[in-house]
């Protein structure tokens, strides 16, 4: 090949460096988005699992209600398998005003890692997380004291911890809590701010209440990503269940021999282990999956992945049409060259070399580029936001699927210089002289319009070439149209996500489950101790209204006998009322029918029925079911009843089932036992709105202190909890509307440099002819605006059916998002893309206005 | 002394690429007369459409003096020069360069709608002989159908020069000397004043002026009193 083709080849792009450079910059945004957030989820899970090998995360872990004797956890460490075992123990304690896990100082599992400080030495000494330091307003080097009054109750009176005052001498951060939010406790108020760890010998209880495990040779895998490593741990846990079975007797028969032993009185006290039902002391042998913070980041992560596999491929289309059309033209321009090219006896090859060569190295070097910044830059923001908001994890690990770096650029690559190879191959068909002689323009025709003289009479010259323009050239209309109205449409889905996303915690919280909080009774509580409480509530100024009701978990099956899939919803939470309290249900939950993911002020409100099931929406959903359809209830003991679906109802987080107790009879054949009192707050003296955050904390201790109230719980927690999970998808959909904004301005910028290449001559010849800079300008912006009008209005629509699209396959299973668009997003996307039309506009006109006109009338016609 | 209707005076147009400097005009000094009929001729490279380009105020020069009709060009702004451009010249191209997506009839419109005192686009057609192809595009002309189109569309805009780069450069023969007669026509019953460039000394009788132009400066001007019509010209 002659070796002039590259000099050829340098100097074409260093002619045409801002096509050039907008086809390298196009294809790195695409390759960097794509891959970029295609990494974001395996660069999350990678980071977290190997900070779980570097702290030696459990495995697997042995709960047992009698607790677990030394001798366990060293049979559980001779078992086949096991890396090591320790034993555990964890207790709730109040540091101050705050509940914290007391828990020991681990040697060879789920070891914390310090972040300040130093592992505790002395006895007296503790490591902490710096919430608990935050909370308690004290720092390092300061003392707290624990308060175990709550474990020792548990424990039969006997005090589990020998020292009460320890030093801090560290914050570190744990693998087994890796959120920032712990789950709540049956001990009084809130939440648990973290953990408070001791060395050892502070105990003074003689069972573990946990055996943590570590297996052998799980390492290599990643425990979010590998089947193999739950196939192992499930193995092993399967291979455990018999010795679980016999130690948990053994502990039994133990037990039971200490109490003979010991004095009858302490048998008689109705608390501690011995008021356990030894009966049902068995082993839990549970995975890592049962850990909340392992199972929260499972979801979230799985979440990015979803949104990372659907939505950069639309904007990776958007893209690849731009280049292709770049390309397009580009070959389409030379053809004279071509022509002449082949004239001389080039061969095919030689002659595409400059049009191949030059679309692999915008595609190649801008689609490398792409991935040294998306996979670094995305991943990085992404995991940074997180676990800014709500995790307490190490910084990001990096890590490059080859997968994922072939498929990206290669499909970068195989648009644009597929695209050259396409418009070349067609030029290579004709022979030279025909390549040589100019192409005959496209011939001028009338259009529609024309034939209609009362409205084209009336407009001027520069309208009636811009209308034949429009309507002639199709490929170009419906390539720019394409182009704009998928940067609009992307925009709107951007927003529009955002909303859908956080429009339902509104909805939910305010609008639908509209109580304040929720009290778990104890189901043998007895008359007295009811009518008690009720006293009790009825007398507490913070409390406005009470509704008591059966609330348990069910699954929900689609009964469709004859159909090959079953559809099963899990986890719905059932509550039924009794015919007078349903009538009251109101004030509590505001029932309204299904609008489709959209909440509607003031919609007529559905009463809970008596001969049927009211389910949510997304459940109604899920199951494909008509109402008055047959659904089948499943208990926790796995036991099935028929029931009847009377229809769905809105709702967004979670599932829900609604039923009297006269339905639920006739379903379960039993009445149902009341468990459970929604709460709904007064509005708080003079009015002033609800409950503080102190009070609430207050008014919580007050009632778990009642004789038979299990638990207290707040929808607040609740809520803040999604709020702080949705949050981490604000960053990805952020940093997509800013992708996007990026995308629609080189898109429009590309189309724009086409059109005006494209129109040179004719743009030369308005200059000759003496048309100001500003007049020749408006020939081309005024087809730029109508087609940026045309496209944004067709982007409008194709958002609303992307976003719906979208959010059909993030969606997750327990939430339903909002699935209508906010006239807001429209606008948003509208006023972007036009802005962004706009400033390509005002960039053009400076090329246009140095034009060099004869340059470009020297040549020939082409 | 009478001022000449169009003055070049040491003009020097200089392009700088690199490091290379190209002086495309090296001390050009001439004058046309108004109303007169004028040849520049030379071989390729030797600098006419330079000189065209300067004086149609498509260019700048790089020193030197050009004025036209009294008013000085040279050294006009950016704005100045369109201005002349819009009002007081008349280009026609080897290639025409007409509106693709205009009829014959709208591309003359076209140039005479920016226009203060244009002439009438219909009339204008019928006076170069396209009275019938009104409403053609130019796809569906003949390449002197075409040329005529451009000469129709710089006259409409009624100019004080009419600057023409090898008109007749991409038609047949006997076209082009329909073409080249239509311009010698123009000027002799308008009063234009036409300015050919050419690479083909054969024309050079027609014209009432010659400039013969070697390696950017004038080598030798000619003054023809009896300018022979076109039609009797063989080449």
């Amino acid at each position: 090949m002659p070796s002039h083709l590259y000099t050829d080849l340098l100097r074409e792009i260093r002619k045409t460096r801002r096509r050039f450079l907008s086809l390298l910059i196009m294809n790195m945004l695409a390759v960097g988005f794509l891959a970029g957030l295609r990494m974001t989820s395996p660069v999350m899970r990678h980071t977290v699992d190997r900070y779980y090998d570097r702290q030696a995360l459990m495995d697997v872990r042995v709960l047992c209600a009698l607790g677990l004797t030394e001798e366990d956890v060293e049979v559980l460490g001779q078992q086949d398998g096991v890396l090591s075992a320790e034993g555990s123990r964890s207790f709730d304690a109040l540091a101050g005003e705050q509940i914290v896990t007391l828990t020991d100082i681990p040697d060879r599992v789920n070891l914390p890692e310090v972040l300040e400080g130093r592992l505790p030495q002395a006895p007296d000494e503790c490591l902490t997380e710096q919430a608990v330091l935050d909370a308690l307003e004290i720092g390092i080097g300061d003392t707290l004291t624990l308060d175990t009054s709550d474990a020792r109750a548990k424990n039969g009176g006997e005090d589990i911890l020998s020292g009460k005052t320890y030093t801090v001498v560290g914050t570190a951060r744990s693998p087994l809590y890796i959120t920032m939010d712990r789950s709540t406790t049956s001990m009084g108020a809130g939440t648990v701010r973290g953990f408070v760890a001791v060395p050892k010998e502070n105990f003074t209880v003689d069972y573990y209440t946990t055996a943590y495990l570590k297996l052998e040779g799980l390492e290599a895998w990643n425990c979010y990503t590998d089947d193999a490593y739950e196939d192992a741990v499930d193995d092993f846990i399967d291979r455990l269940e018999p010795l679980g079975r016999e130690r948990a007797a053994m502990r039994r028969e133990q037990l039971l021999r200490e109490t003979t032993i010991t004095d009858m009185m302490a048998q008689m006290l109705s608390s501690g282990l011995s008021a356990v039902d030894l009966g049902n002391a068995k082993w839990y042998i549970l995975g890592r999956d049962t850990v909340e913070s392992y199972l929260t980041f499972s979801v979230d992560s799985a979440r990015m992945s979803d949104l990372a596999d659907v939505f950069p491929m639309i904007f990776f289309l958007v893209a690849a049409l731009s280049s292709l059309t770049t390309m397009t033209r580009m070959v389409e321009e030379q053809r004279g060259e071509i022509g002449s090219m082949k004239a001389l006896g080039l061969s095919d090859g030689a002659v595409s070399f400059k049009y191949l060569g030059y679309a692999l190295a915008a595609s190649l070097t801008g689609g490398l580029l792409g991935l040294a910044i998306g996979c670094t830059l995305i991943p990085w923001l992404i995991y940074y936001e997180w676990t800014q908001l709500s995790y307490l994890l190490p910084s990001a690990e990096f890590l490059l699927y080859p997968s994922v770096v072939l498929y990206s650029l290669g499909l970068a690559v195989l648009a644009t210089a597929g695209a050259a190879w396409a418009a070349c191959r067609s030029a290579l068909r004709a022979v030279p002289a025909v390549l040589l002689r100019p192409r005959a323009p496209m011939p001028g025709r009338r259009v529609l319009p024309e034939y209609i003289p009362f409205l084209w009479n009336r407009l001027s010259f520069l309208r009636k070439v811009s209308i034949r323009n429009l309507l002639r050239y199709k490929k170009r209309f419906w390539m720019t149209i394409a182009g704009i109205g998928g940067c609009t449409a992307i925009l709107v889905t951007g927003f529009g996500l955002r909303d859908s996303i956080f429009d339902i915690l509104r909805w939910q919280f305010d609008e639908v489950t509209v109580y304040d909080a929720e009290m778990g009774i104890r189901e043998d509580i007895m008359r007295s101790e009811q009518v008690n409480l009720e006293h009790f509530l009825a007398g507490m100024p913070e409390i406005g209204d009470s509704l008591r009701c059966r609330k348990e978990t069910v699954d929900v099956i689609a009964d469709t006998a004859g159909s090959r899939k079953q559809v099963t919803v899990e986890n719905v939470t059932l509550l039924s009322f009794s015919a007078a309290e349903a009538e009251r249900t109101e004030p509590f939950l505001h029932l309204q029918p299904a609008a489709d993911g959209l909440h509607r002020d003031g919609a007529a409100s559905l009463s809970i029925p008596d001969n049927g099931v009211l389910l949510d929406e997304k459940t109604f959903e899920l199951l494909g079911i008509e109402p008055g359809d047959p659904v089948i209830l499943r208990d926790s003991e796995e036991h099935t009843y028929p029931a009847v679906a009377t229809g769905g109802c809105e709702n967004y987080v979670n599932h829900y089932l609604y039923m009297q107790d006269g339905y639920y009879k006739e379903v379960f054949g039993s009445a149902p036992a009341r468990n459970t009192m929604l709460l709904r707050f007064s509005e708080g003296p003079g009015g002033t709105g609800r409950l503080s955050a102190e009070e609430q904390d207050a008014l919580a201790q007050k009632l778990v202190d009642q004789p038979g109230v299990q638990s207290f719980s707040r929808i607040d927690s609740m809520r803040t909890r999604f709020e702080a999970s949705m949050g981490n998808i604000d960053a990805v959909i952020l940093l997509i509307i800013a992708a996007a904004a990026a995308l629609a301005f080189l898109v429009l910028f590309n189309l724009t440099n086409i059109n005006v290449t494209e129109r040179l001559r004719e743009l030369a010849t308005l200059k000759v002819l003496g048309f100001y800079d500003g007049e020749t300008a408006s020939y081309v912006y005024r087809e730029n605006i109508f087609l940026t009008l045309l496209g944004t209005a067709a982007g409008l629509f194709m958002g609303r059916w992307l976003h719906r699209w979208l959010i059909h396959t993030i969606e997750v299973d327990y939430l339903l998002f909002g699935r209508t668009i906010h006239p807001k997003c429209y606008v948003y996307a509208a006023v972007l893309t036009m802005l962004f039309s706009l400033s390509v506009n005002v960039f053009s006109f400076f090329y246009i206005r140095d034009i060099d006109m004869v340059g470009a009338l020297a040549q020939k016609q082409e | 002394m009478e001022q000449a209707f169009i003055r070049f005076e040491e003009v020097v147009k200089e392009y700088v690429m690199g490091e290379v400097h190209i002086r495309a005009a090296d001390g050009v000094t001439f004058s046309v007369e108004k109303g007169t009929f004028t040849v520049i001729v030379g071989p390729s490279g030797a600098g006419k459409t330079t000189i065209l380009n300067m004086l149609g105020g498509m260019d700048s020069c790089t020193s030197g003096r050009i004025t036209v009709d009294g008013k000085e060009i040279s050294g006009s702004t950016r704005r100045q020069l369109t201005d002349y451009r819009r009002y007081d010249i008349g280009f026609v191209f080897q290639f025409y360069n007409l509106v693709q997506n205009l009829t014959a009839l709208e591309n003359v419109e076209l140039a005479a709608q920016i226009c203060r005192h244009p002439l009438d686009a219909r009339q204008t057609l019928v006076d170069v002989g396209l009275g019938d192809r009104l409403n053609n595009f130019p796809a569906q002309l003949s390449g002197g159908e075409q040329q005529r189109v451009a000469i129709a569309r710089a006259l409409a805009k009624d100019p004080k020069l009419l600057l023409c780069d090898e008109p007749t450069g991409a038609l047949d023969y006997v076209t082009g000397k329909q073409i080249l007669a239509l311009l010698q026509d123009t000027c002799r019953k308008r009063g234009m004043t036409v300015i050919v460039i050419t690479h083909n000394l054969a024309l050079t009788p027609m014209a009432d002026k010659v400039i013969h132009i070697r390696n950017g400066r004038v080598s030798k001007e000619e003054i023809n009193t009896q300018p022979v019509p076109v039609e009797e010209i063989e080449w």
